[in-house]
């Protein structure tokens, strides 16, 4: 049985939209966090941000072995490559910052208003390197038309 | 109230760092590419110059190194021109140089470019130089020993990038100050016929494809614009019948 749809390209863009979706809602928390201090807000938080930087991995090794079997296409060819950068630093950057974070939340217990701040910041620098990855994935698909099929 | 205040505070500060931050980074990063055209500029009229006095000397006659050596003199330089060189009398006028051991030939009907290094190395390289790029060469490989190089970013013999095809292996690397580095390697099955053969640089992406399937895919710093051409060594005969260069779009 195949687990693919056979209108989908490969696994890749069935993936991507996991961690685009997850880290942004975890962003969006953690600044809400600053004004709106609740346990289960935090706890949302961590849960959003482990399972969007597991997503943004998986996402990552799927889009990978979907750029190597596209063949070539000299136009999106750089596109591809910094598309693939941006999902890198993504990647890195979240599972980095989801580490730190649970281990002041649980480890530390550090909640105070300034650490709030801080990690709203470094959650919008995060965004912003999240959105470069995203604009790119949806450059490669909308701009140079990879993973659609023309018939 | 107070504490309020202190949370409208902490948010308003958080915000003009952020904004802060991608402004400075998309200032600094303007001027740098000011700094690179200029850069280009200057390095350009400075190879102008070498060129005009060294276009001369070893035209199809020196062995390879003397003849790679000439990239750093070829003259006639443009920067990410796009060209098509069919294998024709007339298409030689865009070469830049090659060995004698390279010649034109007939197979059936038609050219060829052929490559019998019997031992030695045959190389050509082409005038115009290129920076982010995709280099498609027709070729065809009788023999299986030796090797066969599609070379990009060339500024000199010890110093360019490449796809090679030795025997069964296909490598994709960097020859930097003389120090060859692979960055990538796979095993493949020769085609006997006709294929393409095709290496892309984009930025600090390096793949090589045959007849357009990716097969190799390495990584490393972006090299300085360089020439294009190709390289044949060992007892193997490679003919060449079309080499392509795409200047690769850059991101904006």
């Amino acid at each position: 049985m195949e687990l693919l749809p056979e209108w989908a390209p490969g696994i890749h863009p069935l993936i991507v939209h996991f961690p685009v979706a997850l880290l942004s809602l975890a962003v969006g928390l953690t600044v809400l966090a600053v004004f709106y201090n609740r346990e289960w807000i935090t706890k949302t938080i961590v849960g959003l941000y482990v399972l969007g930087s597991l997503s943004a991995l998986a996402s990552y090794i799927s889009g990978r072995s979907a750029a190597d079997s596209i063949g070539l296409n000299l136009k999106a060819e750089v596109a591809i490559g910094t598309h693939s950068d941006w999902a890198l630093y993504t990647l890195i950057y979240f599972g980095v910052f989801t580490a730190i974070y649970y281990v002041v939340i649980y480890m530390l217990k550090k909640e105070s208003v300034g650490f709030r701040t801080i990690v709203a910041v470094l959650a919008i620098i995060g965004f912003f390197i999240l959105g470069q990855a995203a604009e790119y994935g949806g450059r490669l698909v909308f701009e140079y038309g990879l993973g659609v099929m023309k018939k | 109230m107070k504490l309020t205040i202190k949370k409208i505070s902490y948010t308003f500060i958080a915000l003009t760092l952020v904004l802060a931050v991608s402004c400075g980074g998309s200032s600094s990063s303007e001027t740098e590419e000011d700094e690179h055209t200029e850069e280009m500029e200057h390095i350009n009229s400075e190879e102008h110059d070498k060129g005009a006095m060294q276009h001369e000397h070893n035209e199809g006659e020196g062995h390879e190194s003397e003849a790679h050596e000439h990239a750093e003199g070829i003259g006639d330089s443009k920067v990410g021109e796009a060209f098509t060189w069919m294998a024709t009398e007339e298409s030689m006028d865009m070469m830049a140089y090659k060995t004698h051991n390279v010649m034109m030939m007939k197979n059936g009907e038609e050219n060829v470019l052929m490559f019998s290094p019997s031992g030695e190395k045959a190389s050509c390289m082409f005038s115009n130089k290129q920076g982010n790029v995709g280099v498609t060469a027709t070729i065809k490989i009788d023999g299986n020993e030796g090797a066969v190089k599609l070379v990009h970013h060339s500024t000199g013999k010890d110093n360019y990038e490449f796809v090679a095809l030795e025997g069964n292996i296909m490598k994709l690397g960097r020859v930097e100050n003389g120090e060859e580095k692979i960055l990538d390697s796979k095993e493949i099955e020769l085609p006997n016929d006709w294929f393409t053969l095709t290496v892309t640089a984009a930025g600090s992406h390096f793949k090589g494809y045959i007849n357009d399937k990716m097969i190799t895919h390495g990584h490393a710093d972006e090299m300085p614009s360089g020439y294009v051409g190709l390289i044949a060594s060992g007892k193997n005969k490679l003919s060449v019948k079309k080499v392509e260069a795409t200047p690769l779009e850059a991101e904006h």
